[in-house]
């Protein structure tokens, strides 16, 4: 176990699911965000990347010192529109750590295959099979190449 | 203790775009050529497209930003004041290894911003001094592309036809048809058809990442393997802290460190500069000396100065007649000049390049452009693989009060000092950014967008950096002559795009390219004394 990993304790990470709750919420039969990204996951990124780990602590200190989540107990507490009024505002205040925050959720919740099943993506190298697309056919260009040359000559 | 090696003829810093051209073209001539690159060689099985979690490889160890990436060859730049952020690639290959490969040429008209619009200043060149030397570097990087393009000068054949419209390029082609606005397929370093032993691209898609196929040409497979068969030496993970210089006013050599911190010098009898309009000013800048305060070849003080990168906004549009845009290259489709030639009319100066651009990558790529909360899924599936992107290309003009210095607290990790950038949007550019983003919608509302999202300035785009030593006639007023050659030293040339003089509305790797290849070509020519 690295020194950093010392550092997660369960209850900041169950504050970070029920902010990815709000940042991806439920669709169809999938629940959201937050219960349906592992422990496992958010620790895997968190231990890789430093700029994730970082803005992590900064983020939870933050949420817990804001003053509407410290008023009404908590940001647990809070309303759905409440939530969503604090993590705006955090948005705006912290833009850089809240925006690590959030592609961090995005590159968890996207990478949960029953997500991808629901958009049809197949999680794959996208070498070497890549894609087909049609060879270029030049009679699209029928119509450009009457134009006579523009480019002014100095 | 310092480590000293044999002298060469000519040392290279910097080995991307023009570095690795001005190695080959140099040791071709027989040159002895040392090339010092403070990156690695980047081993091809490891760029994100083989490995499936490449979206989030591309977001943090390939980000191409060096503040996020952090790698252990990038160095950390100071951008509390800047709002554009620089990005950079340093390895052997440079920023050819993260570009997407398009590679219009600058106009005629480029070269001479002075006379035609009476703002900036005019390059000691012409379109016509470097056309040879596209055409030139046209052959090594290989090119897919047509000719007949009408918004540009006739050129010669390109080497491979070009890559596949797809249904998506085809929409937008149709478009601006429509209007009877100019378009054209892009010409690209990315292989239609096999090419000097490169395969076909087969559209993975994000070629901003590196191309294990190797269908799109980086200068680490197109002119470095010949540079070392020709016998120039390449030395990685070598990172110059000074150049150093004699009493006669000429560079003898540069010190720097290897990998495990041991400095090393390495004595010339010429030396090139070619990394880019940041890494060049910095090195310049730490090379100061009792003889040359302000650093070297600085005599101007324009060292620094005129920072330019290329101003970009983005247009989005989201459709129902179109599907799975994350198929095919990302921006090597078809580009637009109707509006890159200035017209007072319009209330700016110069113009900009429009370059249709893909949809945004795999999922986690679009979901980071919607919003979260409780629209994100809507929004999400609205735009997956149905959006397209036109994204304009400005051009950017020199003005003193941007500019990279030396940062005085911030060092990177061998206690060299960064650099801090200083870059703000000029109105000129803002005007002619709204003039792109309300045109970009006609062209996507022709093409059938339901809804168009405008992104009115990215500040993530600063590939493109430029003007810090620039070239001109005068001293007083540049930093190196028409053959890219130091004003204040002889045998110092600069070969990067801080020699730009104005910034164009085109990528401007092909034209970095061209005056490397000249200013070789110049060497071979005229400077036979620096040949051992």
């Amino acid at each position: 176990m690295s020194k950093n990993q010392e550092h997660i304790d369960k209850s900041k990470l169950s504050l970070l699911k029920k902010v990815m709750n709000i940042l991806i919420p439920e669709v169809d039969d999938l629940p959201s965000a937050g219960l349906l990204i592992t422990d496992e996951k958010i620790l895997e990124l968190l231990y890789k990347y430093n700029k994730y780990f970082s803005s992590y602590n900064k983020f939870i200190n933050a949420i817990r010192l804001d003053p509407n989540c410290r008023a009404s107990g908590g940001f647990e507490s809070l309303d759905y529109e409440n939530k969503e009024i604090v993590l705006k505002e955090l948005e705006q205040n912290i833009p850089e750590i809240f925006n690590n925050i959030l592609e961090m959720t995005l590159l968890a919740y996207y990478s949960n295959n029953k997500v991808l099943d629901r958009i049809n993506w197949k999680r794959k190298t996208l070498q070497p099979e890549g894609w087909e697309l049609e060879k270029f056919n030049p009679k699209i260009l029928d119509k450009i190449k009457l134009r006579e040359p523009f480019w002014k000559e100095i | 203790m310092i480590i000293q090696h044999d002298p060469t003829d000519i040392l290279i810093i910097g080995a991307g775009a023009a570095g690795a051209a001005v190695m080959w073209d140099l040791s071709q001539a027989g040159f002895k050529v040392v090339c010092l690159e403070q990156g690695s060689r980047i081993q091809p099985d490891t760029y994100p497209v083989n490995h499936p979690n490449w979206e989030e490889l591309a977001l943090n160890d390939w980000n191409y930003n060096p503040n996020i990436r952090k790698n252990s060859s990038d160095y950390p730049i100071n951008t509390e004041n800047t709002d554009i952020n620089p990005l950079m690639y340093n390895a052997v290959g440079g920023s050819t290894i993260h570009w997407t490969a398009h590679i219009p040429r600058f106009h005629p008209s480029d070269f001479n911003v002075k006379s035609i619009d009476g703002i900036a200043d005019n390059w000691p060149i012409n379109y016509w001094d470097l056309e040879p030397y596209y055409d030139k570097n046209d052959e090594m990087m290989g090119v897919s592309g047509i000719n007949g393009d009408p918004a540009n000068p006739k050129r010669s054949k390109r080497q491979m036809p070009p890559l596949p419209l797809g249904n998506d390029g085809e929409l937008i082609a149709n478009a601006f048809d429509s209007l009877g606005w100019h378009w054209w397929p892009s010409d690209a370093n990315v292989n239609s058809i096999d090419y000097k032993g490169r395969k076909a691209c087969n559209m993975c898609g994000p070629l901003g990442h590196g191309c294990p196929r190797q269908s799109k040409a980086s200068t680490d497979i197109t002119y470095v393997p010949y540079a070392i068969k020709n016998g120039a030496e390449l030395r990685v993970k070598a990172r110059v802290s000074k150049i150093t210089t004699n009493n006669k006013g000429k560079v003898t050599g540069a010190l720097y460190y290897d990998k495990d911190n041991n400095e090393h010098f390495q004595p010339a009898n010429g030396i090139i500069l070619a990394m880019n309009g940041i890494g060049t000013p910095r090195i310049l800048l730490n090379s100061s000396s009792n003889k040359n305060p302000n650093g070297l070849s600085n005599s101007s003080g324009q060292v620094g100065k005129n920072l330019m990168f290329h101003v970009y906004a983005n247009a989005q549009g989201i459709f129902d007649n179109i599907k799975e845009t994350y198929k095919g290259p990302l921006a090597t489709i078809i580009m637009s000049q109707e509006f890159y030639e200035s017209d007072k009319k319009r209330g700016f100066y110069r113009g900009y390049t429009f370059q249709m651009n893909r949809g945004m990558g795999g999922p986690i790529h679009v979901s980071k452009s919607v919003n979260w909360g409780k629209n994100h899924h809507k929004e999400f599936e609205n735009k997956f693989g149905k959006s397209l992107g036109l994204g304009i290309c400005g051009d950017d003009l020199p003005e003193e009060s941007n500019y990279v210095e030396l940062d005085p607290i911030l060092k990177d990790s061998n206690g060299i000092p960064s650099p801090k950038i200083h870059y703000k949007v000029s109105a000129n550019s803002r005007k002619l950014l709204d003039h792109g983003l309300k045109n970009a919608e006609i062209v996507l509302k022709q093409a059938g967008a339901k809804e168009i999202i405008k992104s009115e300035h990215d500040s993530e785009a600063g590939w493109h950096l430029m003007g810090t030593a620039r070239m001109g006639k005068d001293p007083k007023t540049s930093v190196v002559n028409e053959n890219c050659q130091s004003h204040d030293l002889e045998n110092l040339f600069i070969v990067d795009g801080s020699v730009f003089v104005t910034g164009g509305g085109v990528n401007p790797t092909p034209t970095i390219q061209a005056i490397a290849l000249k200013t070789s070509n110049y060497i071979i020519k005229s400077r036979t004394d620096l040949k051992s």
